[in-house]
């Protein structure tokens, strides 16, 4: 199997469908990570498009000095961040309204009984909004390493950012994460 | 709220100074060596311990919710995914490109003989407008310009009969009452002479081109009229009945 550098420099010298491989090579894990910075479905598609089309717009741009992974992180983390600041986060009352709309599209599987799966919805419900809740900067890192499990070295290079600072960014998440899912929970209860 | 949140999370538990090493430890990416040093160290840090527990549940949750988004998510939307970007028209979307960027991209991703080819075909548009340029360039102007200096003589002819016919229909209204001027001559020289001088139609015509043709600076007005127009020359009895020069002198010698 070809490396990611290879596939680039294929469609860098005209062969239309390089690009098309690197796009099925890491559209899902640039979803995932879309996905779990913005908390969407259609934003997260949308902002995955946007990152693909902006890579192949900068195809010339990248010169093999990063890794091609790291060089579509960093563009999908922009693309996040840019959406965020357009839409001002759409707050966390927008989300709240949608909660129900993208509760109900999470699959139930057969063997889960009606109310076990009420409970895990509303459980995820909350990881959700606690991790849409933090700043941009730490949901970044906790999200590029529990959704796409990169490593800390991956996202240090993807970020450009010491690894001490990933590591401590990575420390602060997961401590506030854990507070506001305490207090979510009780207010739930 | 970030204060709040802040000042909850610092006063929930003490931060130990190996922070870092915890979260290595937790996802797994520390060494052989520094796991088991950290775990020497969790042994004696309730901290660690509290941590390392609650961080354990916290990515509990995530994971959860992870699977639970991303493992319903059509492997359509990828498809298209694709399709968008490797096929922008085919899909309907418009990409926005300046000229030069549209341009590059076309020679990048073009064969090389389509790449040639536009390059002839370009060529060939350029040196056939050039052409086209300089052949206009050489055409010489022929620029008519209608210099109208005055009345042709066809033009001078009908205006003359036009105004002759004028002047005879005025002069049929005017034959019942003689001018002023007309009953002074006739009283002068005999009834004989009067009517035909207005009725003549080459003092007329005679008239009307002195009207028509342009004054020269040099003649008097023609709104005065000359006596011959209107006479012809005759001599009256007065004049027949004076002596001639040799006369004259005869008598004086």
């Amino acid at each position: 199997m070809t490396s990611d550098e290879q596939v680039v420099e294929r469609a860098l010298s005209g062969d239309a469908e390089a690009f098309g491989e690197i796009v099925h090579r890491w559209e899902r894990r640039i979803f995932a990570l879309a996905y779990g910075m913005l908390g969407r479905e259609e934003d997260a598609r949308d902002a995955t498009q946007e990152t693909f089309l902006s890579a192949f717009r900068n195809l010339r741009g990248f010169r093999g000095e990063a890794k091609v992974s790291s060089w579509l992180h960093r563009i999908a983390v922009n693309q996040c961040i840019t959406r965020q600041r357009r839409a001002k986060v759409r707050s966390e009352t927008a989300l709240e309204d949608e909660t129900e709309a993208e509760g109900s599209k999470y699959s139930t599987p057969a063997s889960k009984s009606p109310a076990n799966t009420t409970e895990s919805r509303e459980r995820t419900e909350i990881v959700r909004r606690a991790v849409n809740a933090l700043p941009a900067d730490l949901r970044q890192v906790i999200v590029m390493k529990e959704f796409e499990e990169l490593t800390f070295q991956e996202i240090a290079e993807a970020l450009d950012l010491p690894l001490s600072t990933v590591k401590s960014r990575l420390y602060t998440a997961l401590r506030q994460l854990q507070m506001r899912l305490q207090n979510m929970a009780s207010e739930v209860a | 709220m970030k204060e709040t949140w802040d000042n909850k999370i610092a006063a929930s538990t003490e931060i130990c100074a190996r922070a870092e090493d915890l979260v290595a430890y937790l996802y797994g990416e520390a060494t052989r060596g520094d796991a088991r040093d950290f775990e020497k160290h969790m042994e004696q840090c309730a901290s660690c311990r509290t941590e390392i527990k609650a961080f354990g549940n916290v990515r509990e949750a995530v994971t959860e919710w992870r699977q639970a988004a991303l493992g319903t998510i059509r492997s359509q939307a990828f498809e298209t995914n694709v399709a968008l970007i490797a096929e922008p028209k085919k899909a309907g979307v418009s990409r926005k490109l300046s000229a030069f960027a549209a341009i590059r991209e076309f020679f990048t991703l073009s064969p090389m003989w389509m790449r040639a080819a536009t390059a002839v075909v370009a060529i060939v548009f350029c040196a056939l407008a050039a052409i086209t340029v300089a052949y206009f360039k050489q055409q010489p102007k022929t620029v008519v310009v209608e210099k109208k200096t005055g009345y042709s003589e066809q033009e001078l002819n009908e205006r003359v009969a036009e105004a002759i016919k004028k002047l005879n229909d005025n002069k049929a209204v005017e034959k019942s009452t003689p001018s002023p001027q007309e009953i002074k001559i006739a009283q002068n020289q005999g009834k004989q002479n009067a009517q035909p001088a207005r009725n003549n139609p080459q003092v007329a015509v005679n008239k009307v081109r002195r009207q028509l043709t342009p004054h020269r600076a040099t003649e008097p007005s023609t709104e005065l009229v000359r006596a011959d127009d209107y006479l012809p020359f005759t001599a009256s009895k007065d004049e027949e009945k004076l002596p001639s020069l040799s006369d004259l002198v005869s008598d004086d010698n």
